[in-house]
């Protein structure tokens, strides 16, 4: 066997090699895409503010007289925590309780008493020595250095709290960065923390001291408990994600069932997250489904062409008393004596690829090898298991076999009912067949294509018949003979050129959409921002650097609009809505429909409007009309009041004038928005630039802005596109849309390589009676053509077309970011490739024409 | 006039079937090759059948231990006979029968087994016979090898290269060997599972004629040492000078028959006759008829010792 596959080395190195790459891609695509998943997975957390990803136990009241008590609770309720749960959770303990008490004789002034877990550890005291044990109704307090400096408090002060005393007896910095996991979560103790009560003129203040804990358990004060169990980012993974989600609802009734209260944002985070893992595991899945079915499609062709080419050989053995299950056998270990080691190759170099190894990474190289041989059996088994087919080699057979168009019309069926459960049940069932039903419709597309095919051939035929040349109509004569040969092709090109168009034009989409919500995002090509604001002369700066064609100030800031009892958090943006409007005019986002439009004047009102939005130069927009009211747009989570309060940019009157969800280049964060068309000059902390980013960059340099931040609309879009699930998705789509049309050239090369001993002999016949060579490049190239062309065009307008057939079934809002609207489909994204794939093939069949006729 | 008790007497004598005691027999044996839809009016046929009549009715018998040649132009079917005498191929109807073997009624297993023990077979492409990458000793032992005979294999494969004169090309691979020589190590790997019948389709068809007389008299010589039945397929009608029996075939049936006989003194004769089927057909001479401008019709008298056959009167027949 080995000396029968050495004598077909050529075919075989050929099954080799795509069994190698096959397995490479099935060992090394899923590792690589779950590693990016993971990678997507600690992003998602390790972005997300520590308070908000991490697991928080409070207690309202006596937990227990001391420190060891509350430590032991620590212990209790990661007890509690389900498996999935605690196998993420990190082992650094943090916990603290305490009580705030008002500071006597001051207003809005208050001092937290806390005892913190291991504080000690994580702070140098600067000043004095740590507070010792309480003494009767005295507590000594370590102060953070900088907030004792704010409120004017030095080591030796007491502060009364009412019958209580705290004496300064320290001052510490804190250790370590103020976003590690223990600071991020104890932030109140390096700082004056600000509260505004609403009606409240005054912001309270809350210094907060740390003091012995057994001195604090045993205080009559009503306490406040909190234990935090952080989440490590690294541990939670795409596989375990939705465990982790799926405990939380648990841990949290437990929790409340031992009157604790549960606090924690990873709710809310992690179900982000998913929904985004689940649309690109279920576009991969797509994609990936009909990469396996199109590289079975090319290992089965090349199995085919070794059968074939081993045919001769084996139908001596036959004749000389080989058995089928001989013959078989034969074939089945000469394909395997290519592919096994192929795939065991492949899934060694596969193995270098980082990543988690999922069940297909092992299963897939096997089973791709398992395939080759399987087909490699059942061909040469069904090319030899009766002694002469019932038809002569000198006559076409056009049979019509009712088992295949039966399987045909199933095909059919399955890949339009698949598609219509998909639009209406999507793929985030996780469903198999609906995961399949794209690759069931190209396959189904590719029968369409081969039945229509002679219709196509048969008028080209009729034309090329009254031409006054031979050779087109040769051509298409051998074209036409080729068809009964090309349904394997076929069944594997038009899937390869679908799926490969429809990956490369999601990919696109993907990618403008991306850039689309970075302009959102941005809301020009530069946004200057600078919290402190941004001083006139660097606005006059940045507006005189070179290469700056437009700059647009803007006051953006919070505040909270009051409204009913507790007020809304609402983002003010206070911007000439005009000279934005015409920023926007060269960038792809624009502002919200009549939205650019001069606002209604309301005759009975005398605040300003529409003609405060023209004052910027003269800046009394935002001194004008405070009294009276400011004409604003509101989005529709205040739209119901007429007019209301804000705190800023200054205390003013908003009158309502309309209504507006969204701007670019403001997010909101899930709080209301008002737009204040024209600016406050005293505000100015943004600036909307188009032009040259590096002589912006220049600008602020110069003009030694600290505090400063640039973003362009590349960084950003880098930054989106950078994400782990962004990018893991857009690579997986290009590279199996790259792996596609190497596949669909495969294919096409063997199909053209499976006819080329009749070609040969045709050609080499009509040689002979005078076929030039220009000649037989003709006929070979319109040989191959028509059904090349055909079957491309099909699959590359079923490419274009299937996220409109797909529509709702498959969501990728979660990944074209805010703002960045339903995915825009171009057919530039998938034209190049199936070109490519065309030429290619048509300059092999132009080449091999020759030298089929030399031959 | 016999009276009724001999003619029932008759009657119940047992009597022979037709090549009951042939070693090869084909009675009315019918080959058709069919491509394309079902007819038209057939349900889902388009009406573009082709059917293809390669033996329409074909007698033959052939006796243990004959070397005979079957001759005939292009397409007249003698290789889709002999493909069906190798069991490569399976008749539409009649009988096909080798050395006791229904070739009709065969099992898939009895199929294998008439191919590895029954029938050895050589084709006419000297590449075809011989896998390239084996050499010569290897081809002739893989026949041998696929019936799982594999004690004394190589033992017999030098038997058989020693009795063809080949035995100093045991090891060499056939793209080492001339054209002549691939031939005769093709007779020896037909003849590896000691069969009854050796087949040979056009064995000489792509050689010179040094090479195909060494050939022929190979497969003389295997016919003689080894009581070999071999029949030859082959469209050259000088080969009834190599072989004792020569059969016409014409449009799928035997047509007619060459006996080769050697004369008291030596000399040798050969005497063409038409071959009578059981049904009574007669194929004429093509050239006999168009010297008497015979068509369609004849006018036949029987005579004491003979059957006279005469051109048609047309002029006193009326015209169909």
């Amino acid at each position: 066997m080995i000396r029968l596959a050495a004598a077909h080395r050529r075919i075989s190195a050929l099954l080799a090699g795509l069994v190698l790459s096959a397995s490479l891609l099935a060992s090394a695509l899923p590792r690589t895409l779950e590693a990016s998943f993971d990678g997507g997975a600690h992003d998602t957390l390790a972005q997300s503010p520590p308070t908000s990803t991490a697991l928080g136990v409070t207690w309202d009241g006596k937990y227990g007289d001391s420190v060891a008590q509350v430590i032991e609770g620590d212990t209790r309720w990661r007890g509690m925590l389900p498996p999935a749960m605690r196998n993420v959770a990190d082992p650094t303990r943090l916990m603290s309780f305490g009580t705030t008490l008002p500071i006597t004789g001051k207003m809005h002034r208050y001092l937290a008493l806390m005892w913190v877990f291991e504080v000690g550890e994580r702070i140098r005291y600067v000043e004095g020595v740590p507070p010792g044990p309480r003494q009767g109704k005295s507590f000594e307090i370590a102060l953070a250095a900088s907030a004792a400096a704010e409120f004017d408090v030095e080591t030796g002060d007491e502060i009364r709290l009412g019958e209580l005393t705290a004496k300064v007896t320290g001052l510490f910095e804190p250790l370590g960065s103020a976003t590690s996991g223990f600071w991020a979560h104890h932030a109140q103790l390096t700082g004056v923390e600000r509260k505004r009560t609403v009606g409240s003129p005054e912001d309270d203040l809350i210094l907060t001291g740390i003091t012995d804990g057994d001195g604090l358990a045993a205080a009559e004060q009503r306490l406040f408990y909190r234990w935090t169990i952080m989440v490590d980012p690294a541990k939670v993974t795409a596989r375990n994600a939705e465990d982790v989600l799926s405990g939380i609802p648990g841990f949290n009734r437990r929790l409340l069932d031992e009157g604790a209260g549960p606090f924690t944002s990873l709710d809310r985070i992690l179900p982000r997250y998913l929904d985004r893992l689940a649309a690109a595991r279920a576009l991969v899945a797509v994609l990936l489904g009909g990469l396996a079915m199109v590289c079975l499609g090319a290992i089965a062709l090349a199995v085919r062409l070794l059968a074939d080419r081993m045919r001769s050989d084996l139908s001596l053995m036959r004749a000389r008393g080989a058995s089928l299950p001989h013959l078989a056998a034969a074939g089945g270990v000469v394909a395997a004596i290519a592919a096994c080691p192929a795939a065991l190759a492949g899934y060694a170099a596969g193995g270098l690829v980082p990543g988690p190894a999922t069940p297909v990474v092992h299963l897939g190289p096997p089973m791709l090898a398992l395939a080759a041989v399987a087909f490699a059996v059942t061909w040469v088994a069904r090319a030899h298991r009766r002694p002469l087919e019932e038809r002569r080699d000198d006559i076409v057979a056009a049979r019509t076999d009712p088992r295949r168009i039966t399987l045909e019309i199933l095909v059919i069926t399955l890949g339009v009912i698949g598609v219509q459960l998909l639009r209406t049940r999507g793929l985030g069932t996780g469903d198999p067949f609906l995961v399949l039903a794209p690759p069931l419709l190209a396959l189904a597309a590719a029968l369409v294509a081969l039945r229509v095919y002679p219709l196509l051939l048969r008028p080209l035929l009729l034309l090329a018949a009254r031409r006054r040349g031979a050779a087109p109509y040769l051509g298409l004569t051998m074209a036409a003979r080729a068809a009964s040969g090309a349904a394997l092709p076929v069944l594997t090109l038009l899937p390869a050129l679908a799926i490969g168009a429809y990956g490369a034009a999601t990919a696109d989409g993907l990618e403008s959409a991306q850039r689309l919500a970075a302009w959102q995002t941005v809301g020009a090509e530069i946004q200057v921002k600078r919290v402190d604001g941004i001083p006139p002369d660097l606005v006059d700066r940045i507006r005189r650097a070179p290469g700056v064609h437009g700059v647009v100030p803007a006051a953006i800031g919070e505040t909270t609009a009051e409204v009913g009892f507790g007020g809304r958090r609402a983002t003010v943006v206070a911007i000439d809505l005009d000279a934005y409007g015409r920023l926007l005019e060269d960038g792809p986002v624009a502002l919200p429909p009549g939205l650019a439009a001069p606002l209604p004047a309301d005759p009975g009102d005398t605040g300003v409007s529409g003609d405060a939005g023209t004052a910027e130069d003269t800046g009394t927009a935002g001194d004008t009309g405070a009294a009276e009211g400011r004409d604003a747009l509101v989005s529709p989570g205040l739209a119901a009041m007429p007019r209301f309060e804000i705190g800023w940019p200054e205390r003013l009157t908003v009158v309502n004038r309309g209504a507006v969800s969204a701007l670019p280049g403001v997010t909101t964060d899930g709080g209301d928005l008002i737009v204040i068309p024209a600016p406050h000059r005293q505000q100015i902390n943004t600036l909307f630039v188009n032009g040259d980013a590096a002589a912006v960059k220049a600008a602020v340099r110069a003009a030694a802005a600290t505090g400063t931040v640039i973003t362009t609309v590349e960084e950003e879009s880098d930054r989106i596109h950078g994400a782990s699930l962004n990018s893991a998705l857009v690579t997986a789509l290009r590279v199996a849309s790259l792996a596609l049309a190497g596949y669909a050239l495969i294919a096409a090369g063997i199909a053209f390589v499976s006819q080329g001993r009749e070609r040969s002999r045709a050609l080499r016949l009509l040689g002979t009676l005078g076929l030039t060579t220009g000649q037989a490049r003709t006929v070979t190239v319109l040989e191959v053509a028509p059904l090349l062309l055909l079957t491309t065009c099909a699959g590359v307008v079923l490419g274009l077309g299937l996220p409109a057939l797909l529509g709702p079934g498959v969501d990728l809002s979660a990944f074209t970011g805010p703002g960045g609207g339903p995915l825009q489909i171009s057919p530039a994204s998938a034209l190049p490739s199936a070109a490519g794939v065309v030429l290619i093939a048509l300059a092999c069949a132009y080449l091999g024409g020759s030298r089929a006729k030399s031959v | 006039m016999r009276n009724l008790s001999e003619l029932e007497a008759r009657a119940g004598r047992p009597q022979a079937a037709f090549g009951e005691h042939a070693h090869i027999v084909c009675d009315n044996l019918v080959r058709i090759y069919k491509t394309g839809d079902a007819p038209r009016g057939a349900r889902g046929g388009r009406g573009s059948t082709v059917e293809v009549v390669a033996l329409q009715g074909l007698d033959l018998l052939i006796d243990k231990g004959e070397l005979v040649a079957i001759v005939g132009a292009s397409g007249s079917g003698k290789s889709t006979l002999l493909n069906v005498l190798s069991g490569l191929d399976v008749p539409t109807a009649g009988l096909a029968r080798v050395a006791g073997m229904d070739l009709l009624s065969m099992s898939p297993r009895d199929r294998l087994r008439f191919r590895r023990f029954v029938v050895g077979f050589i084709w006419q492409q000297t590449a075809r016979n011989l896998l390239p990458y084996l050499t010569a000793r290897e081809n002739v032992l893989l026949p041998m090898r696929l019936a799982g005979r594999r004690r004394a294999g190589r033992a017999r494969a030098d038997e058989l290269l020693e009795l063809l004169g080949l035995a100093d090309c045991a090891g060499l691979r056939p793209d080492e060997l001339s054209g002549g020589q691939q031939q005769r190590i093709a007779v020896a790997v037909a003849l590896a599972n000691s069969p009854e019948v050796l087949l040979a389709d056009e064995p000489t068809g792509e050689l010179d004629s040094e090479s195909s007389e060494q050939v022929f008299a190979a497969l003389r010589e295997v016919n003689r040492e080894l009581g070999v039945t071999v029949v030859v397929v082959t469209h050259d009608a000088l080969v009834s000078e190599q072989v004792d029996r020569t059969i016409g075939i014409r449009d799928g049936r035997t047509s007619s028959e060459t006996l080769r006989r050697t004369s008291g003194d030596g000399g040798v004769t050969a005497q063409e006759y038409a071959v009578l089927d059981r049904a009574g057909r007669l194929q004429l001479p093509r050239e006999f008829m168009h010297a008497l401008s015979m068509e369609r019709r004849v006018r036949l008298e029987l005579e004491r010792d003979h059957i006279g056959v005469w051109p048609s009167d047309e002029e006193g027949e009326p015209d169909e």
